[in-house]
């Protein structure tokens, strides 16, 4: 029996701490909301609309406002700028252009 | 009860067995249940990153399409939207790309509008005259300079021009200032040559974030050729690209799972000689199927509830104590200036339920099924052995 | 005076309906009483292994009965039968059918393990047998580092930990030598003083003609001869 109170002592130790680390992320998250606070400060001062994480492209730098939905410039999920390229989904405003077709009236 | 504690601890005995097989079965499992919830929680602090952070951006940037392109927006073009009831600013921004063929690096330069005096997060001064310019720590560390050196630019002319560096970025707002270059706006314009009566795009912000969308509309009915892009929408950019069923962690870890469930099948099913044996004298000293079964639970339960936590808790020191280091090559790509993730902790607990659910239901069924046919079959075969 | 276990035309068929049909026992009926000392003999194919997995209830036959204390076991559920098994029997296979790699003490706690008895009597129970057997200080070491004849010990103690009323034991002299042969057969008489029911198999004629021995059943063909 001592097995598996050893092996019980051991999941409880982990789950232990495991729950600990939990915690204590979340007294960080509050800690760190006056950095947030500073960063949001920032934002909203230079006008930022992006992270500033994947630098190799136009569409990877500033994801929310690059416009896929030019031909031709890099096409979106193209491999050669992976993994970024690849899962990055397309930007949401598209343009609003489109095809409507007006017919000739008949003579008669 | 003791019956359970009792199975548990011949379970235990049994894994010990096979003690090398089942050493090398737990490392790998608990090493991919890391590799799992390292990106379950790197992307999830970075969506937390980004909401919290950028929620203080512009409500509405309105670009201006041309040729079905993106092209500079005309000064003017602020005057209906500013007419809009509803908005209480339109402010024109001012920026670019700039690359340094060189290092391989893609800057983004900034015009800093007249407001306001002072710039939170910057380390020295904010740059005021021509020819001064504040920059992003990734910057500083690639190149290795700090405040007072200068920097050489070529301009739109082609023309070298020497910026002298006035401030950088606090380490904290890496995430956000990493790669960016913060020029005068007016030397900005000069340096992209670009006219002062047009700029790259408008920042709106409104007095209720919740009219955005309908001013949005507004926006483009005023303005046929504009695109305007609400914050709700880079919000949920964000939120769709570190989402953990979309984006990165699908793509990162899909192969990761499936390659695991291979593993497991085939460690699994292949229910040995050995075991089969094991088998037939537990039955044949009186084990009856349910208590094998159990025994096989106990087996498979211990195995992947210790991979599991063993593997969130690894996950969790590679993240956040770490900073994701083994990760961040992964995500970061062809990335030249990538930003040293100091990255705060944030678990959905849901999520991590679910990681636990797919790590440890199919392994304990992958345990428990193929022993049950060698768990039926009568006792008396151990006799004939 | 009623018998513990009656054996009622008791018929067993392996591999029914198929080319290799084996017919191990056919139509045997027998009466075991309590505190009674039996072997069956017979050469080997003849169905002493298969009548004993019957009596153990290991087994079910393919027609006929077997009862124990005048209940009928043969068609008791699975659950059932395994406690039954567990409460009332104990078995020394012919290859000891230990788990090599286990320690001497898990190996005898086997049958204990599914079973709700605290860990303070099944430690007491290990003591105990242990020390019967001589095998205290080969307890914690593990099954194959122990000779042949220590581990037909251990194989004996296992059968003995739940205080089984009957000990089957299949071939029990096959891996040993004479003096060990003798030592086992002096440890089972010792059972048989504390009332325990023995049933062996054997066609060793040092068991067969053993003091201890009350009563012979030949099998011949998987048949009483």
């Amino acid at each position: 029996m001592y097995r598996a109170h050893l092996f019980a002592f051991c999941l409880c130790f982990m789950t232990v701490l495991l729950i600990a680390l939990i915690l204590q992320g979340f007294r960080q998250a509050v800690d760190q909301e006056v950095h947030w606070e500073g960063q949001r400060q920032l934002v909203s001062q230079l006008g930022l609309t992006d992270l500033a994480l994947w630098s190799e492209a136009r569409y990877t730098r500033h994801i929310s406002q690059a416009d896929l939905f030019t031909p031709f410039q890099n096409m979106p999920g193209a491999p050669d700028l992976f993994p970024a390229g690849s899962i990055l989904p397309p930007a949401f405003s598209l343009p609003q252009t489109r095809v409507e077709v007006v017919r000739q009236e008949s003579s008669q | 009860m003791t019956r359970q504690w009792k199975l548990l601890d011949y379970a235990l005995a049994s894994l010990l067995r096979r003690k090398g097989k089942n050493l090398s079965i737990l490392v790998i499992y608990t090493l991919t249940v890391a590799t799992l919830a390292s990106v379950l929680f790197l992307t999830q602090s970075l969506r937390q990153e980004a909401t919290k952070v950028l929620s203080g951006g512009p409500d509405l940037v309105v670009q201006r399409l041309m040729a079905g392109r993106h092209e500079l927006v005309p000064l003017n073009y602020a005057d209906p939207i500013r007419k809009l009831p509803g908005v209480k600013s339109v402010q024109p921004r001012v920026w670019g790309y700039y690359y340094d063929s060189l290092k391989k690096v893609n800057l983004t330069l900034m015009g800093l509008p007249a407001e306001p005096e002072i710039l939170v997060l910057l380390e020295g001064e904010r740059p005021s005259k021509g020819q001064e310019i504040a920059v992003g720590r990734g910057i500083a560390d690639t190149y290795g300079f700090g405040v007072g050196d200068s920097l050489l630019l070529i301009d739109a002319a082609g023309e070298k021009q020497l910026y002298r560096i006035t401030g950088l970025f606090e380490t904290g707002s890496d995430l956000l200032t990493n790669d960016l270059i913060l020029f005068p706006e007016a030397e900005l314009r000069r340096f992209f040559a670009m006219p002062t009566n047009r700029a790259t795009d408008l920042a709106v912000s409104v007095y209720n974030p919740r009219e955005v969308a309908t001013l949005a509309q507004k926006v483009r009915y005023h303005l046929p050729d504009s695109r305007p892009i609400g914050k709700t929408e880079i919000l949920h950019t964000y939120d769709t690209v570190f989402h953990w069923r979309s984006g990165m962690l699908l793509t990162v870890s899909l192969a990761a799972l499936i390659a695991f469930c291979i593993l497991a099948w085939d460690k699994a099913t292949g229910i040995s000689a050995d075991e089969r044996r094991e088998i037939g004298i537990l039955k044949a000293v009186g084990w009856d199927t349910t208590d094998v079964l159990a025994l096989k639970f106990w087996e498979g339960l211990a195995v992947s509830l210790v991979a599991f936590l063993l593997g969130t808790i690894l996950a969790w020191t590679h993240t956040y104590v770490f900073g994701a280091g083994l990760l961040a090559p992964v995500i970061q790509g062809w990335s030249v200036l990538f930003p040293d993730f100091d990255l705060t902790p944030s678990v959905d607990l849901y999520q991590l339920f679910i990681l636990g659910m797919l790590t440890v239901t199919p392994y304990i069924a992958c345990t428990v099924i193929p022993s049950w046919k060698a768990a039926i079959t009568d006792p008396d075969s151990v006799m004939r052995s | 005076m009623t018998p513990l276990i009656q054996i009622d035309q008791v018929s067993q068929t392996f591999n029914r309906h198929q080319p290799d049909e084996v017919q191990a026992l056919r139509d045997v009926s027998l009466d075991l009483q309590t505190g009674e000392t039996t072997v069956l003999t017979g050469p080997s194919g003849s169905g002493k292994t298969s009548l004993l997995s019957l009596i153990g209830c290991m087994a079910r036959p393919t027609s006929g009965r077997v009862h124990l204390e005048q209940r009928e076991v043969t068609r008791l559920p699975e659950r059932f039968l395994a406690e039954v098994r567990r409460e009332n029997f104990g078995f020394v296979f012919q290859q000891f059918n230990l788990l090599r790699d286990l320690t001497v003490t898990d190996n005898i706690l086997l049958p204990l393990t599914p079973t709700s008895l605290p860990a303070r009597e099944m430690r007491n129970r290990a003591e105990e047998v242990l020390e019967r057997f001589d095998l205290t200080r080969r307890a914690t070491l593990k099954v194959r580092q122990l000779s042949g004849g220590e581990q037909q010990r251990v194989a004996i103690a296992r059968a003995l930990i739940n205080r089984p009323r009957v000990l089957i034991a299949d071939e029990p002299t096959a891996h040993l030598d004479h003096a060990l042969a003798e030592g086992l057969m002096e440890l089972l008489s010792s059972l048989k003083t504390d009332g325990t029911t023995l049933i062996l198999a054997s066609h060793d004629p040092f068991v067969i003609d053993h003091p201890l021995i009350d009563r012979r059943v030949q099998l011949h063909d998987g048949a009483l001869a």
